[in-house]
């Protein structure tokens, strides 16, 4: 998280100009029983941990997620909680990029990671739902656009034994949403002895039938009759699947109904893009010699011209101070194209940057609207 | 995993930090150089480890039985000149301090210490020092160096080890030398392949109330006056920024947070978080 998300400039920049940023230890605020009895021996050794009556952290402590060993919160200056990022729930795709849209719908009011939106449905006879073949039936697919953004689906889960899961598999498509949004399920948990987990993967993942999921995002033992909600920003269309599982600590075999309340916020279409094209390219080697000299110029204008709108915000070029300019280029006369190939209908190059702390990056190429540009920029490790 | 720091974001980064170097306060470079013909006694301690959160100093021999590797050693004063820029600076310029040396130095606590840090997401990795001080006689070197051991069936990852190299620009010898890991409510990390047939390591952290190499007396510190520096926390400011890009955020400490939010009218931005934002014990 540190090297990334809060490592972004434009996520830097965004924190700096919108927020008071603060961080605290889960030790200190004895976060666990494990952190609490650490803590009691550091008391012993002198320690002087922070107040936890004092009111910011009370409004911390409250906006914390269960089992989540890290949360990012947005807190008012009145104390309520404005939003929520389990640091788990982070771990996939344009890590920075979701961070800025959780920021900024924390500051829209959409509460993201937080259930203030979803209010209790109708009264649900659970006990009929569960025992009527149509529950059996139902259709567990749901497809989301922008004339259907939301869609409810009702099914039931299946406890497995400790330490597993028993999936429903609940399909979600938003494919129709090509610049993305946020994806939000309600779930509501139904009235049987059996509490419930969901946990959201990429359509193309295999679910896991034991150990702790890595899944997308989460919401574990939701407990009968209890509502909770996932939050999850994408970046483009595609399919998700929701797996249901009872959770480790209900009875095994036992089942529960419940009921997702799924439905779409569609991301902003990208601005025009900004940049002036003086020049495309033939081919990728002409664009990657370009782009080479571009950089070893420091002529960021140029730079931005040959990188999809989506790398430009990624990738956060900002100006370079003059003052610094002579250094930088001396050092940049260093860089050097060690490889380059095509990759199916991309065009990949290895630049190596001997005094970067990343030395070696791979920089990849492919055609947009008929222009070659570059999308996407990785650290190499050799593999 | 993928992670999308890339060229740009270290050119930007190494920007800002020669931009801020740019605008040292001070006005006159010096020259820093000792003399390799002298011996310097070099004294090193590790208190043994007696809290961890999930209480891997009870259960793994390797960290219950953590104990400096050698009590004292001789060092020619060459060895110091790691810690030196090869140029002439000004208070508050930084530079990187060469490996070998410091690695022969962290040999005196462990022998199998390591500096390309096995868990690195991108910033966690280097050795970098800052001239916070001189006068005629003295010039005082703060340091930050990130640097783990290897034990058995394991590694140990302390926060960082910080410190001070006062050097006698006249007579060119080390006047105070001392390196060790800071007091924090945790200080250290480690990685425990508890089970050998096993690929992932669990993980602990915990306190060690002294893990640190020293030469000379610390009065001296006190005692000088220097004609040109900047403060303690100014000269770690320009250390942890030559790590971490997240130290360009405005940090505030906890406590004053709410206040500052209030009178901004601004919200609070709270990370929670196992380890310390700001080191390697996470």
């Amino acid at each position: 998280m540190r090297a990334v998300v809060l490592s972004n400039g434009r996520n830097i920049e965004f924190l700096n100009e919108n927020f008071i940023n603060t961080w605290v230890s889960n030790v200190e605020l004895e976060r666990t029983p494990n952190k609490e009895a650490y803590m009691s021996l550091r008391r012993q050794q002198g320690f002087k941990p922070f107040d936890k009556m004092n009111p910011l952290v009370q409004a911390i402590m409250k906006g914390w997620k269960k089992h989540s060993p890290s949360d990012s919160l947005i807190i008012s200056p009145e104390l309520e909680v404005m939003g929520r990022q389990p640091v788990n729930e982070l771990i996939s795709g344009n890590m920075s990029r979701r961070y800025l849209m959780f920021l900024k719908a924390s500051l829209d009011g959409k509460y993201p990671g937080l259930r203030k939106n979803a209010s209790a449905p109708q009264s649900t006879d659970w006990e009929a739902l569960l025992e009527s073949d149509d529950v059996m039936g139902n259709d567990l697919k749901a497809v989301l656009t922008d004339e259907k953004p939301q869609q409810e689906i009702l099914s039931i889960f299946r406890t497995p034994e400790y330490g597993h899961q028993d999936y429903t598999v609940v399909e979600i498509d938003v494919t129709a949403f090509e610049n993305g949004g946020w994806l939000t399920i309600d779930i509501w948990v139904g009235d049987r002895e059996a509490s419930g987990s969901f946990d959201l993967f990429d359509g193309d993942s295999e679910l896991p039938t034991e150990g702790v999921p890595q899944a997308l995002a989460s919401a574990w033992d939701i407990p009968p009759g209890n509502v909770d909600t996932i939050d999850h920003y994408f970046d483009r269309g595609q399919v998700f699947k929701l797996g249901a599982t009872g959770n480790w600590f209900s009875e095994k075999g036992s089942t529960n109904g419940f009921l997702l309340k799924i439905s779409v916020e569609s991301g902003q279409k990208p601005e025009p893009r900004k940049v002036s094209r003086t020049h495309t390219y033939q081919s990728p080697e002409d664009l990657m010699n370009a782009f080479v000299k571009a950089f070893k110029d420091l002529d960021l204008e140029a730079m931005r011209s040959m990188l999809t709108e989506r790398a430009i915000e990624t990738f956060g070029i900002e100006d370079v101070p003059e003052a610094a300019r002579p250094q930088l280029r001396q050092m940049l006369n260093q860089m050097e194209i060690v490889s380059s190939q095509y990759v199916d209908d991309e065009f990949h190059f290895l630049l190596r940057m001997p005094a970067a702390s990343t030395p070696e990056t791979s920089f990849k190429v492919r055609k947009v609207e008929g222009i070659w540009l570059v999308y996407d920029a990785v650290p190499f490790n050799g593999n | 995993m993928k992670i999308p720091i890339i060229g740009f974001l270290i050119l930007v980064a190494m920007c800002r930090q020669l931009n801020a170097d740019h605008h040292s306060v001070t006005h006159n470079k010096i020259t820093l150089n000792l003399d390799g013909a002298s011996e310097v006694s070099v004294k090193g301690f590790i208190a043994p480890i007696e809290i961890t959160l999930s209480k891997f100093h009870v259960e793994w021999d390797a960290l219950a039985n953590l104990r400096v590797a050698e009590p004292e050693k001789q060092y020619p004063t060459s060895v110091f000149r790691a810690f030196l820029p090869r140029e002439r600076v000004f208070v508050g310029d930084t530079w990187q301090i060469e490996e070998e040396s410091v690695l022969m130095l962290l040999r005196q606590l462990h022998p199998n210490p390591n500096l390309d840090m096995h868990i690195n997401a991108g910033d966690s990795r280097g050795l970098w020092a800052c001239l916070r001080a001189y006068n005629a006689k003295f010039a005082e070197i703060a340091f930050r160096i990130h640097a783990e051991f290897k034990l058995v069936d394991g590694w140990f990852t302390p926060s960082q080890f910080t410190g001070h190299l006062v050097i006698d620009r006249i007579e060119e010898r080390v006047a105070f030398f001392k390196m060790y890991v800071p007091e924090g409510i945790v200080n250290f990390d480690v990685n425990w392949k508890k089970d050998r047939e096993v690929s992932y390591f669990i993980t602990d952290a915990g306190f060690c109330s002294q893990m640190e190499l020293h030469a000379g007396t610390q009065d001296l510190l006190g005692s000088i006056k220097f004609t040109e520096s900047i403060t303690q926390e100014a000269v770690e400011r320009k250390l942890i920024l030559c790590f971490y890009k997240s130290e360009q955020i405005n940090w505030v400490p906890l406590d004053q947070a709410l206040e500052m939010a209030q009178a901004a009218q601004k919200a609070i931005h709270v990370i929670s978080i196992d380890g310390p934002l700001a080191d390697e014990s996470c």
